[in-house]
């Protein structure tokens, strides 16, 4: 019989032990939880100081080692590949909420472990892709925040698509986030055709034509009680002329028109934001982009928990977008979708970027390698 | 359909208690007398209410209000008693109002930013400030009131033979009715409240925004300062005291949600006049004052219960 409480850790080690030695910790730990111990990794930045804070003479390592050899059964969660591979005695892969793959940790190499967490073919529709690459228009140098990234630099051309991967909590929405202003960064330059830009705030950054499709459109997307026409003219109204006094009939009229060539299904623009589907509220938020006068786009997770209908149309638009010469970032966590829709594909680990690859010259190993080894 | 039935509801309430009142008490309350009494009365609260919709709707509150009155209205009149002296010439007396209002203005301008540069809820600045102005009024002049006999325009004056503080209170209202539905900051005011975060994403300023909002509601209740320290031709360091709690009811009875996003103008005009004409009804129908408090009270519940059932009917 197993006992499966989960344990989170870092937050009950440092209350039931507060800072005792190691192995009067051990024995609490050992003492409690007789049976399984789910050992689930924090990967956000944050979360990890916190356990390091708790920990600060032991590593993680150490700890689960020690933990084994008092008797206990351990279930090691990570995407620290090398980790897994160096505590494991059995690894079990998942993929898509199933178990893809079991095996003794002596038969599977990190190789093999990428292979079964891409696995998947990539069989998805995407529409080709049909823009011209211009110069360059987005520079980024030497960019670090205080949420956790550290010295990122690359550059995207007019007209290109231009992917980030990374595992969860490798820094990729960070990057997004000192870009668009939101954590302003501590270091670095961004340069829009070739002129540097002073990005302070999402306020400056919409006025200098950089702009963030959002990862989270509930949170920090949509105001959902709101009619849609005001979801997509809230961050335009400047842009459309109206520095004071704003003037609903136009805004219906230029919310329908960007709506209709993001296909969304409303029954009105007036309608409440949240009488739509997931699907059409991610349309939504993207017309609002269409509507700005845009140079540099950001998509952070455009297409999670949508279907694929409305999937398809936002890579159709995508392409529209580079076709106009936009510069364009996306954010991704799916593989495929990547491999489909972007040019190159920049690899974040660990806050650092450390994979800048033509998307036709590599393969989702070579990326998922990256992303997850050291 | 349960929205509009939501929307209707007050205005349904006030409706039903005019007619009632009407048949009733004909002879007493559907008199012009009586009825230009309690607008007349109202004027000063929906003054006020037009801004706490504002802060609400901004996901906010105001509970300083009633303080903020107090010592607006105390500013004023000590201004012109500086001014003037004893017998106070006109010059004084505009002097007065507009310094009341200025004082009003920067109150509520504190609150704004009290509120976003300490990043604190707007309940706990404005429970302090509450305090601390209630505590200015009454050492302006150790507690006694300022004496304005000649300060009667404001509150008993007419123009074109209506009372002055009524044409006051509409000019007001349709002006904020205006800015809520046609600026950019009234379309701000109601996205912040919505959602301050897609707000803050979508690049409007909250911070600034709201320090706007606070500084016009400032604004309002030094109008209707005046209007009150008129009305009495004396300034009360004791004026407004738990005159919050009306306000935010009358806002909260006309649709507004105290998380934020949602409310009108419109609907808190509604609100005000019902506690207005039910406080009016309770005198002619000699009910004490005690049990006015209790009507009050199970209105606001039953407004906000028939709210939640209409929300979740509609989720």
């Amino acid at each position: 019989m197993i006992d499966t409480t989960t344990v989170p850790l870092n937050h009950r080690y440092r209350f039931e032990t507060g800072g005792c030695p190691i192995e009067a910790a051990l024995d609490v730990l050992g003492g409690r939880w007789k049976g399984l111990l789910l050992f689930r990794i924090c990967t956000r930045a944050n979360r990890f100081h916190e356990l390091r804070k708790s920990l600060p003479h032991v590593s993680q390592r150490m700890l689960v080692r020690q933990l084994r050899e008092r008797g206990l059964a351990i279930v090691y969660i990570s995407h620290r590949l090398e980790e897994v591979v160096d505590l494991a005695d059995d690894i079990s892969i998942l993929r898509d909420g199933k178990v893809v793959h079991s095996a003794a940790a002596v038969d599977l190499g990190i190789g093999s472990i990428v292979q079964h967490m891409v696995g998947r073919q990539l069989n998805e529709f995407f529409p080709p892709k049909d823009a011209a690459m211009g110069k360059v228009r987005v520079r980024i140098e030497h960019l670090s925040s205080n949420e956790g990234i550290q010295d990122v630099s690359f550059e995207i051309r007019a007209g290109e698509v231009v992917g980030m991967a990374g595992l969860m909590g490798a820094g990729r929405t960070e990057v997004a986030r000192a870009l668009f202003g939101v954590q302003p960064r501590t270091s670095g330059e961004i340069r829009v055709d070739d002129a540097r830009v002073e990005i302070e705030s999402p306020s400056d950054a919409i006025k200098q034509g950089v702009v963030l499709l959002t990862e989270d459109r509930k949170r920090t997307g949509l105001c959902v009680e709101l009619p849609c026409f005001w979801n997509v003219t809230l961050p335009n109204l400047d842009a459309l002329g109206m520095k004071f006094v704003v003037k609903p009939s136009k805004e219906v009229a230029v919310s329908g028109e960007v709506g209709s060539k993001m296909n969304v299904k409303w029954s009105s623009p007036r309608a409440p934001a949240n009488s739509l589907s997931g699907g059409n509220q991610q349309k939504l938020l993207i017309a609002r982009w269409l509507l700005a006068e845009s140079r540099f786009m950001i998509f952070d997770e455009p297409t999670r928990g949508i279907d694929v209908g409305a999937k398809r149309e936002i890579y159709t638009v995508l392409n529209a977008l580079a076709k106009e010469g936009k510069a364009i970032l996306f954010i991704s966590s799916e593989l495929p979708e990547l491999f489909g829709v972007a040019d190159r594909i920049l690899v974040m680990r660990r806050g650092r970027l450390v994979g800048n690859l033509v998307t036709k010259q590599t393969n989702p190993g070579e990326v998922m390698h990256l992303a997850a080894v050291e | 359909m349960a929205r509009l039935i939501r929307q209707l509801l007050p205005f349904a309430s006030l409706l039903l208690i005019v007619i009632v009142l009407s048949i009733w008490k004909h002879e007493t309350f559907l008199t012009a007398n009586n009825l230009l009494n309690v607008m007349r009365r109202s004027s000063v609260n929906a003054i006020i209410g037009v801004g706490m919709t504002a802060i609400i709707i901004s996901g906010g509150i105001d509970l300083s209000v009633g303080s903020m009155l107090a010592m607006a209205g105390m500013g004023g009149a000590w201004t012109m008693l500086k001014v003037g002296g004893e017998t106070l010439t006109p010059q004084a007396m505009l002097l007065g109002t507009l310094a009341g209002v200025a004082l009003g203005t920067f109150c509520g301008f504190l609150n704004g930013i009290l509120i976003t540069r300490l990043k604190l809820p707007p309940f706990i600045v404005t429970l302090g400030t509450m305090s601390a102005f209630r505590g200015i009024s009454y050492l302006m002049n150790d507690g006694q009131p300022y004496n304005v006999a000649d300060y009667s325009y404001l509150g008993d004056g007419q123009l074109a033979g209506v009372p002055v503080s009524i044409v006051i209170a509409v000019v007001i209202i349709a002006l904020a009715v205006l800015l809520l539905r046609y600026t950019k900051l009234g379309r701000y005011t109601y996205a912040i409240g919505s959602n301050r975060e897609a707000a803050f994403h979508a690049g409007v300023n909250v911070n600034r925004n709201l320090t706007a909002i606070y500084t016009l509601g400032g604004l309002l209740v030094g109008v209707a300062a005046m209007i009150a320290t008129s009305r009495t031709v004396s300034a009360q360091p004791t004026a407004g005291i738990t005159l919050e709690l009306d306000i935010i009811a009358a806002v909260i009875i006309g649709g507004a949600s105290l998380s934020g996003g949602r409310g009108t103008v419109m609907g808190t005009i509604i609100g005000t006049l019902l506690i207005a004409f039910l406080r009016n009804g309770c005198t002619l129908l000699q009910i004490s004052t005690n049990v006015q408090l209790i009507v009050i009270g199970a209105i606001i519940i039953a407004a906000v219960s028939v709210d939640q059932m209409a929300q979740n009917r509609a989720k």
